[in-house]
């Protein structure tokens, strides 16, 4: 036995260690990310129907009738057989409508009648307050046989377990299911918390089961095989031999078929709960095969309590009397447990869904009635707290009351036969197009008074809380009035009894109200919906352009004004953004009626996800968002439509079914492909990606001639990496490098190796992020190869160098055709020099010759003979400068020209160089003017060959001038810290496009439009040369009109 | 089996099904064992394995559409 301290702290942990399942799965952490949103879990939730009546009353029905207890599973799973057309239905248009519960389902389809809803309402709290005291019933009489050695299964006075018990189920209704408003009312975390216990209560029974089987009997064949020799055998045979057995049977069947959807928590679990239409085609399946599991070891505990010699009034606690007086009371614990579970779980589920009800469709609409009352939509939230408590309170209550009168298994069939009132309105709903509002309306209050008068009067009566006279004689004594036998009706048992003539009441005058009476205009609106809705699931678009008149701001201030009166101001705000991201107008300032109609569908249904769809109707009508003017618009757009488009409106009704079957059927299929292209694409990519990468890394490092490194910074420059081509460049192995250590520098040549250390560590001391090398390196066969190396830095932290990072490429070939081409030039450059030298020889003799000749010492020269030798004068001097043009130029290209530079100062370079040309400028008429500045400093040059350059800008000054003066200067240039020296001629320009090409060998330009002879068009390349060697620059400014400038520069401070 | 198969995919076989069941879980079938408890038991916990596992075959055959 269990101290009530110990159960109640086991019940207290359990309940906690489920609370915080739900938590985590509410908070998707990871490990239990995989639990939401699950086939087993839905199917696992809908287990709920299984309560503490199967757990302990099954047994006790078992008992006292046989098999009669299966027909309350074989029933759902009949049922069951049609969920993927019935179920999916209702589950699409619980998405479509945001429906929250079975009253606001049945509200929603019959023109969001709040008569209907709160008629809902009360049936669903009169049909399952019987089964919560059920409940409780099961969680007392249990709790006293397993702390106590008395096993009264009666429900007793456990003095405060009783209300502690009471307590913690409010605290945990509350906690679990109803800790805030959610618009869709699903509650993940409930749900896998729910699906634990059901699988707890499952394992729990089918422990008890084998224990009482194969611990206490041997096996099936025994039980069944003692039993049929004991004195029960024929009690538990009896019940099926009675005339109305198979009118039982049939009763029992039909109220379970209707329960697995009509009960409040199933239709709860089963619809609301449902994320995914697919986890329908598992729960098919996987739920009735719990019932079969949970019900394989009834019978055989039934007989076993029996044969034990336990009493059959004892039955519905058979299953945890047998371990607790067989000494396994663990077992016992565990099966308490479990039965635990299962009442738990059915009073969370039915509390959490009849509080949802209550505030929806009975307190909302008193507050609508009641001014007063509005402040209690704002405290929507703790209303729900309040009807859920006492909710748990009443059933507890009216447990105190008529249970006692009842084996548990009867107050269960009363919820059945209550809730049974549903079936009708919920399948002439959604099958029959006639069904309507007046039928529905009719067919529930008479079913549901029926119901009142032939089976919970009754129950009442046989509590002893209403005189027994009623039963015995009838109503003030008319016996055709008896609740068990009305209209005289005598060959029925009460339930069958009940069952039949509140179903006829309620189909009669159903089917009366929708012949009679005329369906609205609205109605018939969701009657399409509700009836049509398998074929689509895809909403209208919008039906046409039409023009913006609608100030979006003004009808977004009243919906959230509509929110702000059942939410706190935060969320009215998050709520209206919903609404208008749903709709895609979020941005915009003006919209069409069009769109605002599409904006009160939204709000409308977002508003039914917490207070249900009739109360949410009914508060956007209070407060509509359309003025008389644009509801009119609304009406003439949906007229213009049908006009234009030339079809009545059932044709357009029809076609608009077709295609949106085809578009819900496209776009499945669609979004099936999407995802799978998508996929196959993410693929293609990484590997496209990875192919590339991988063709790049080859090209780099494979195949490719150049061989990455990553030296140490240490002595020798020890390899760390080195990448896989190294074989075909070095001849040396990747392994011999990093394994065997070679050291880089071993492989350098040795002639190199020194210049190509103090290279490193001078570029290293400088801070150069890299630097370049050419130098030899031995392979591994002994060859020598020229390498060039492009050195990265890398730096640690602290600035110290820790590696080098190294791309080499092999340059022996294009070393070689250096070589071979500076040893050409070699052998050009001397063969121009000797052929040089031969020329001028000859020429300097001529010269000198005719220079004799023209003296008049060889003889009288007349003034024609004077005439003819000096133009062979020129032609021979113009011959030496061609030659010794192009000597220069030679040796300059072959960086041959030995440059004497020394400290020199300009000016008297320039003066020089004028004096020898003045001669020539005189012969010209030109003027030589010399502007030299005074103070300058000097600078490094070669004096011969800086005058070579001014000697030839001048000259060509004096050869494109005509007339005026030519200037030659020097300046200071302070900001570049050299020396400029100007040589300015006013002839004509020379054109843009010709400057360029001026610097260039053997160009000679055209300026004024004639072409100056004479010249080889090698002297400005010459200058440039020259001027390039000591580190200046040179250049051209020519202007229209003013003539041209030749500059150039000496830098002061001069390296070369 | 590819015609069991199709037959499993067949959406009137649920009907048919159902009124399998219905013949199976009353009378006259019930009748036959209902004197017997224990063969009742045998029969129906027989019987009640047959459709779950048909419900089983018709949801691993099923075409995982969303039509009707």
């Amino acid at each position: 036995m269990f101290s009530p301290l110990a159960v109640i702290t086991v019940f207290c942990l359990y309940m906690s260690i489920l609370f915080v399942i739900a938590l985590l799965v509410e908070r998707r952490i990871h490990f239990v990310k995989n639990l939401v949103n699950n086939p087993v879990i839905y199917s696992l939730g809908m287990a709920v129907y299984c309560t503490a009546w199967t757990y302990y009353g099954s047994v006790g029905k078992a008992a006292t009738s046989g098999m009669l207890f299966i027909t309350i599973y074989l029933g759902p799973t009949l049922t069951i057989i049609f969920w993927w057309t019935l179920l999916r239905k209702l589950v699409r248009i619980k998405s479509t409508y945001r429906i929250t519960s079975i009253a606001d389902f049945i509200s929603a389809r019959y023109n969001k009648s709040p008569a209907i809803a709160a008629l809902a309402t009360t049936i669903a709290f009169f049909g399952t307050l019987p089964y919560i005291a059920l409940q409780f019933k099961a969680i007392f009489s249990t709790f006293k046989v397993i702390t106590q050695t008395s096993a009264d299964s009666s429900i007793g006075h456990g003095g405060n377990v009783t209300y502690i018990v009471v307590g913690l189920m409010i605290l945990f209704t509350i906690i679990f299911g109803i800790r805030r408003l959610d618009p869709t009312e699903r509650h993940q975390g409930m749900m896998v918390a729910v699906a634990i216990e059901n699988t707890v209560q499952l394992f729990a029974f089918l422990v008890a089961g084998i224990f009482v089987c194969y611990f206490l009997y041997h096996g099936f064949g025994d039980i069944l095989r003692q039993f049929s020799e004991s004195r029960f055998y024929p009690l538990m045979s009896a019940a099926s031999k009675g005339n109305s057995s198979f009118t039982i049977w049939t009763t029992y069947t039909i109220l379970a078929m209707s329960a697995i959807i009509c009960l409040p928590r199933q239709f709860h679990t089963t619809v609301v709960e449902n994320t995914n239409e697919k986890h329908i085609r598992t729960a098919m399946w996987f739920f009735p095969l719990y019932m079969f599991l949970i019900n394989i070891f009834v019978l055989p505990i039934a007989m076993s309590g029996l044969l034990k010699g336990y009493s059959v009034s004892q039955a519905d606690n058979f299953v945890l009397l047998l371990p607790l007086y067989h000494g396994k009371p663990w077992v016992a614990l565990v099966v308490f447990l479990g039965g635990f579970s299962a009442a738990t779980s059915m009073i969370m589920i039915t509390s959490m869904t009849m509080a949802t009800m209550i505030t929806n469709h009975l307190l909302l609409p008193m507050i609508g009635w009641f001014r007063w009352l509005g402040g209690l939509r704002r405290n929507l939230l703790k209303c729900r707290w309040i009807a859920a408590a006492g909710f748990i309170i009443v059933g507890y209550w009216f447990g105190q009351l008529v249970g006692e009168s009842y084996m548990l298994v009867n107050i269960g069939l009363i919820a059945f036969a209550a809730v049974l009132q549903f079936a009708p309105v919920i399948l002439g709903g959604i099958f029959w197009r006639r069904a309507n509002k007046a039928g529905a309306i009719m067919g529930l209050s008479a079913g549901f008074i029926v119901w009142l008068y032939t089976l919970l009067i009754p129950s009442f009566v046989k509590s002893g809380w209403v005189s027994s006279f009623l039963l015995e004689k009838g109503p003030w004594g008319i016996s055709f009035l008896n609740p068990e036998h009305l209209f005289g009706v005598v060959t029925l048992d009460p339930l069958s009894h009940a069952v039949f003539w509140s179903m006829l009441f309620n189909i009669g005058f159903y089917v009366l109200g929708a012949f009679y009476c005329k369906s609205s205009e609205e109605e018939q609106r969701h009657i399409d919906d509700f009836i049509g809705i398998s074929k689509s699931v895809v909403s209208f678009a919008p039906p046409a352009e039409r023009e913006n008149t609608v100030i979006l701001n003004e009808k977004a201030e009243r919906v959230e004004n509509l929110f702000k009166q059942y939410f706190p101001v935060l969320e009215s705000e998050s709520m209206v953004k919903k609404c208008l991201c749903a709709q895609g107008i979020e941005s915009r300032e003006k919209i069409s009626v069009v769109e605002l109609a599409g904006l009160q569908n939204e709000a409308e249904k977002l508003l039914a996800g917490s207070i249900g769809t009739a109360a949410a109707h009914k508060a956007l009508q209070a407060g509509p968002l359309f003025t008389d003017k644009e509801s009119l618009e609304l009406s003439t757009t949906y007229a213009d439509i049908l006009a234009t488009l030339k079809v009545a409106p059932q044709e357009l009704k029809r076609k608009v079914d077709f295609y949106q079957e085809r578009t819900a059927l496209l776009t499945q299929h669609a979004e099936e492909l999407g995802g799978k292209v998508r996929e196959l694409e993410n693929q293609v990519a990484e590997r496209k990606k990875a192919e590339e990468a991988l063709q790049e890394e080859r090209r780099l490092f494979v195949g490719g001639t150049t061989v990455v490194f990553k030296w140490k910074n240490e002595p020798g420059w020890p390899v760390e990496y080195v990448s896989q081509n190294v074989k075909g460049q070095f001849g040396y192995t990747v392994e011999e490098f990093i394994e065997k250590q070679i050291l880089y520098a071993s492989i350098i040549h040795s002639e190199d190796l020194d210049w190509v250390t103090e290279d490193i560590k001078m570029h290293s001391r400088s801070g150069a992020p890299y630097f370049e090398q050419e130098y030899r390196i031995a392979r591994a066969d002994g060859q020598y190869r020229w390498i060039y190396d492009f050195t990265v830095v890398i730096r640690a932290g602290d600035g110290q160098i820790t590696h080098y990072h190294g791309y080499v490429s092999d340059i022996t070939e294009r070393r070689e055709a250096q070589e071979k081409l500076e040893e050409a030039m070699e052998v050009k450059l001397k063969f121009i020099s000797v052929v040089s030298h031969e020329l001028r020889t000859p020429l300097t003799a001529i010269r000198e010759g005719i220079s004799l000749v023209l003296s008049g010492k060889a003889g009288v020269v007349t003034d024609v003979q004077k005439e003819f030798l000096h133009d062979v004068k020129s032609s021979v001097d113009r011959l030496t400068r061609l030659i010794n043009d192009v000597l220069d130029f030679q040796k300059l290209e072959a960086k041959k020209m030995v440059f004497n530079l020394q400290p020199a100062d300009i000016n008297s370079v320039i003066t020089e160089a004028t004096q020898q040309l003045a001669p020539l400028a005189r012969e010209r008429k030109l003027n030589l003017i010399v502007k030299l500045a005074q103070n300058l400093p000097q600078a490094k040059l070669d004096k011969d060959r800086i005058t070579q350059v001014l000697t030839n800008l001048v000259d060509n000054a004096l050869k494109y001038t005509e007339r005026g003066d030519i200037t030659i200067s020097s300046a200071k240039d302070e900001t570049q810290d050299c020396i400029c020296v100007s040589v300015h001629n006013p002839g004509s320009e020379i054109k843009k496009e010709d400057i360029e090409k001026l610097f260039q060998k053997f160009e000679q330009l055209e300026r004024g439009g004639k072409r100056k002879t004479g010249g080889t068009g090698l002297g400005l390349a010459i200058c440039k040369e020259i001027i390039d060697q000591h580190r200046g620059k040179i250049w051209v400014v020519s202007k229209a009109g003013k003539g041209t400038t030749f500059n150039f520069t000496i830098p002061i401070k001069s390296d070369g | 089996m590819k015609k069991l198969k199709n037959i499993l995919k067949n959406k009137e076989l649920s009907i048919i099904l159902f009124c399998l069941s219905l013949v199976l879980f009353v009378w006259p079938f019930l009748s036959s064992c209902h004197e017997n408890p224990a063969m009742m038991f045998v029969y129906l916990f027989l019987a009640w394995g047959a459709i779950i596992v048909f419900l089983i075959l018709m949801d691993t055959n099923s075409e995982k559409d969303s039509s009707g």
